[in-house]
């Protein structure tokens, strides 16, 4: 039950943070933001942090979110200065570009994988680690896909050793992957592939990065020990009373010290767009404390008859 | 898939991560959409922060979290006072117009 809230949460959270990215309207990429912190904050709940879910919700959506929407509301912001097209064919230009992004990163797995494998597997072979790949050892504790022979060399290995293995697979990836792509293929693509600055090579790597960590993570039986407060029964106290029991005592500079960083903040947003306007009448104080009383009122002697 | 573990937080958090750092560098054409990738990674921080604080039964990553909503939260207000200036001063907010950095 639970497992299935989570998938639906994190589903969309993931859907709408695509749609953060990949959307022309800018009020629509706020509108989905707000969805994404929603379902961090649902995600959060599921963990049992309901204290910073509705934290998320009350100062993430209710305060930095309304604040997007206010900028973007304000500014001219000018929609993509192609002309507007009819909303299926908008559609089909929006999924396409989608749809290359996803058809890239999976070639560049898929390529990434083979090259990384293969050169770790012609260093094994040239390092003597092993003979044939069916005589490794695999632990038989990590999930299916971290128990694959080859996939196993490259955990084995040393960790310099995986690095440039790694850097030079990335690098015959992404050029592979441009040669792959940009040949006329899938011809529409290359004009996607073709603004790509390569540094963007580092935000698909890091996804697969990601996902081989999260493979092979186990936790240590030391960690129990380790925690510096650990969480209470939730009979006893609530998160909430929980984290206050531990930010105001052991962590009460650090609260003082966030309190700093938004007064800081306040100071800084007020001195950046603040500016006084010409026509709009205002008070000064020190000119109206500075007034000399013998100056204000004058006396005029008018003689019968006439006026001033 | 029965049980949710932490591979599973830490998935959807690394995914998000690398989202918003895709969306930082293709920022289309506008500055609001680099802001709001910003605010992307650091949501994928809480995310991980709150899920080790779950699964390894310690409070430190929630105290932590309250931190990074606060800088982030300060971080989102400054960037965006910024961009309201220039965009006084200049009346684009075209990515490719800022990066003339003169006058």
């Amino acid at each position: 039950m639970v497992s299935i809230a989570f998938f639906v949460f994190a589903g969309i959270l993931i859907a709408s943070a695509l749609a953060v990215v990949f959307s022309r309207n800018s009020v629509h990429s706020v509108l989905f933001l707000i969805l994404a912190f929603f379902n961090a904050a649902a995600l959060f709940l599921i963990a049992g942090a309901e204290f910073l879910a509705m934290l998320l919700v009350v100062v993430y959506v209710g305060a930095v979110a309304v604040l997007f929407l206010f900028v973007v509301m304000m500014m001219d912001i000018n929609p993509q200065t192609q002309p507007r097209l009819f909303a299926f064919e908008q559609f089909k230009k929006t999924s396409l570009d989608l749809m290359t992004f996803i058809g890239y990163v999976v070639i560049f797995f898929g390529l990434f994988v083979a090259i990384g494998y293969g050169l770790s597997y012609v260093y094994s072979v040239f390092a003597g680690i092993i003979e044939q790949p069916t005589k490794l050892a695999i632990n038989e504790d990590l999930p299916w896909i971290a128990q694959l022979p080859w996939l196993s060399l490259l955990y084995d290995s040393a960790l310099e050793v995986r690095f440039w293995i790694g850097l030079v697979a990335y690098f015959l990836t992404w050029r592979l992957t441009q040669v792959i792509i940009g040949s006329g293929f899938l011809q529409v693509a290359s004009r996607f592939i073709n603004s790509l600055p390569s540094l963007m090579g580092v935000a698909i790597l890091l996804i697969f990065e990601f996902c081989f960590l999260v493979i092979q993570w186990q936790s240590s039986s030391m960690s129990e020990s380790l925690s510096n407060s650990p969480l209470p029964p939730v009979d006893l106290m609530n998160n909430t009373a929980a984290i206050g029991q531990v930010l105001y005592r052991d962590y009460v500079y650090w609260f003082q010290g966030a309190g700093l960083i938004l007064l800081v903040a306040m100071i800084g947003a007020i001195v950046l767009t603040l500016r006084h306007r010409k026509s709009v009448k205002r008070q000064n104080v020190s000119d109206q404390l500075k007034r000399d009383p013998k100056e204000t009122v004058e006396l005029k002697k008018i003689p019968l008859g006439e006026g001033i | 898939m029965a049980e949710i573990t932490l591979n599973h937080y830490l998935l959807v958090a690394g995914f998000l991560f690398a989202l918003g750092l895709f969306g930082v560098f293709w920022g289309r054409k506008n500055v609001i959409t680099i802001l709001m990738s910003i605010e992307l990674m650091l949501l994928a921080v809480n995310i991980n922060f709150v899920a080790f604080s779950a699964f390894l039964n310690d409070l430190v990553g929630q105290i932590f979290t309250l931190f990074v909503l606060t800088v982030a939260a300060a971080e989102a207000a400054i960037g965006l006072a910024i961009l309201v200036v220039y965009y006084r001063n200049r009346g684009t907010i075209n990515v490719e117009d800022i990066s003339v950095m003169k006058g």
